[in-house]
C-alpha cells in the first residue's frame, strides 16, 4: 500500500476519533454507540498500518484481490448497523406511542377535574 | 357494574354526536371514552364544546395504538367490561347488553360481534370478505376456535382481557392478531351475531394496496404469536 494514502486514511481515523471523544464529553451519544464507531475506527487504522492481515485473511478465505473483501466487508457492516438502528427505531416508537397514550389519559384527568371546580 | 364504551375515532366529527346521543338513550347505563386519534377534523373542539368525555392523542397511533389507550384508561379508572364501538357509527348500541351477557353469565371473557353469524345487514365489500375469511381459516387452523368475524371492531371484554390488551395490543391491524394473542393465555372467546350498519359517512382508514400488507402481516404476527410462551389462567 503506497505510504501516501496510509498516512491519509490514518489521519483521517484520528480527527474521527477525537471529535467522537468530543461529543463523548457532551453527551450527543450514547456510550454503546460511541463505542462501536471507536471500535470501527480502530479497525480501520490497524488494516491501514497493517495491510498484510487483510492479504492474509483473503488468501485463507480464498478472495481473488484484497480490495474485494475490504468491500465486501464494509457492505456487511453497513448492513449490520443498519438493522441494528431499525431495531433500536422500534423500540423508540413503542416508547413515544405509550407516551403519548398516558398523556391523552392525563389531560383529559385534568380536565375534568378543572370542569368539578 | 362499571362498563366502558370505548370508541376509536379519526376523523369522525360528522358521526361522534349522532352515536353519543345514541349511547346515553338506548344505553344509559354505560361509561363511554372517544378516543381522538390525532384528528386533523375538528373533532377535538367538538368534544371540548359539547362536553364529550374524549382522550386526545397528540399523534395518529392508528386503531391498535388507539383502541389500547381505551383499554389503558380504562384499567386505570377500575372497569369491569369495556366494550370497543367503532366511531363511525357501524356499530350499533343496540347491542350492547347482548355483548356482555356472555361475560356477565362467566361463560366468555371475550365476546365479538360477528356481521356473518346471521348474514344480516351490511356485510361490506368483495375484498374484505376474502381477507376476513382467510384470517376466519388460519385462526381456527391454528388455536382450534371457530371464529366467523375476526376483524370486527366490535368486541366486548372483561377485566382479565382489559389488563391483557393494556399490556400489550397489536399496532397493525390488530383486530384478528388480539384474539389469538387472548387463547395464548387460554381466555375464552365467543362470538354473538349482530347487523352492522354502512359507515354514515367519512372514509374507512383501509383503501389501496394496504389489503395486501394487512393479509402478510397481520398472517405473519398470527404465525409468530404461536411461537410466544404460554401462560395458563
Amino acid at each position: 500500500m503506497a505510504i501516501g494514502i496510509k498516512i491519509f486514511v490514518s489521519v483521517l481515523v484520528l480527527l474521527f476519533l477525537c471529535y467522537i471523544i468530543h461529543i463523548l464529553k457532551k453527551d450527543r451519544i450514547e456510550f454503546k454507540y460511541a463505542f462501536v464507531w471507536i471500535g470501527i475506527g480502530f479497525l480501520i487504522l490497524i488494516l491501514t498500518i497493517f495491510p498484510q492481515i487483510l492479504t492474509g485473511l483473503s488468501n485463507f478465505l480464498g478472495v481473488g484481490l484484497p480490495v474485494n473483501l475490504v468491500y465486501f466487508l464494509g457492505i456487511l457492516l453497513n448492513l449490520v448497523i443498519t438493522f441494528a438502528i431499525t431495531k433500536s427505531y422500534s423500540k423508540m416508537k413503542k416508547n413515544i406511542y405509550r407516551n403519548t397514550q398516558y398523556i391523552a389519559i392525563l389531560e383529559n384527568h385534568i380536565l375534568s377535574d378543572q370542569v368539578k371546580e | 357494574m362499571k362498563k366502558l364504551i370505548i370508541i376509536p375515532a379519526y376523523n369522525e366529527a360528522d358521526n361522534l354526536i349522532g352515536l353519543v346521543n345514541e349511547i346515553c338513550t338506548k344505553a344509559p347505563s354505560y361509561d363511554y371514552v372517544i378516543v381522538n386519534d390525532g384528528s386533523k377534523d375538528n373533532t377535538a373542539q367538538l368534544c371540548q364544546e359539547k362536553g364529550l368525555n374524549a382522550l386526545h392523542l397528540h399523534n395518529n397511533l392508528g386503531i391498535g395504538g388507539a383502541v389500547q389507550t381505551g383499554y389503558i384508561y380504562a384499567q386505570m379508572y377500575d372497569y369491569d367490561i369495556a366494550i370497543q364501538l367503532d366511531g363511525d357509527g357501524q356499530h350499533d348500541p343496540i347491542y350492547l347488553d347482548k355483548i356482555i351477557q356472555p361475560i356477565l353469565d362467566n361463560q366468555a371473557d371475550f365476546v365479538i360481534g360477528s356481521r356473518y353469524i346471521d348474514k344480516e345487514g351490511f356485510q361490506s365489500s368483495g375484498i374484505r370478505r376474502l381477507g376476513i375469511n382467510w384470517f376466519n381459516r388460519i385462526i381456527i387452523k391454528l388455536t382450534g376456535i371457530h371464529i366467523t368475524d375476526a376483524t370486527s371492531g366490535f368486541r366486548a371484554a372483561n377485566r382479565e382481557v382489559i389488563k391483557r390488551f393494556s399490556d400489550y395490543y397489536p399496532i397493525d391491524y390488530p383486530e384478528p392478531e388480539s384474539i389469538t394473542d387472548l387463547c395464548r393465555f387460554n381466555l375464552r372467546v365467543m362470538e354473538i351475531p349482530v347487523t352492522m350498519r354502512e359507515r354514515q359517512s367519512g372514509q374507512s382508514s383501509i383503501r389501496f394496496l394496504k389489503p395486501i400488507y394487512y393479509m402478510m402481516k397481520v398472517t405473519l404476527a398470527i404465525l409468530i404469536a404461536q411461537f410466544k410462551p404460554r401462560e395458563g389462567k
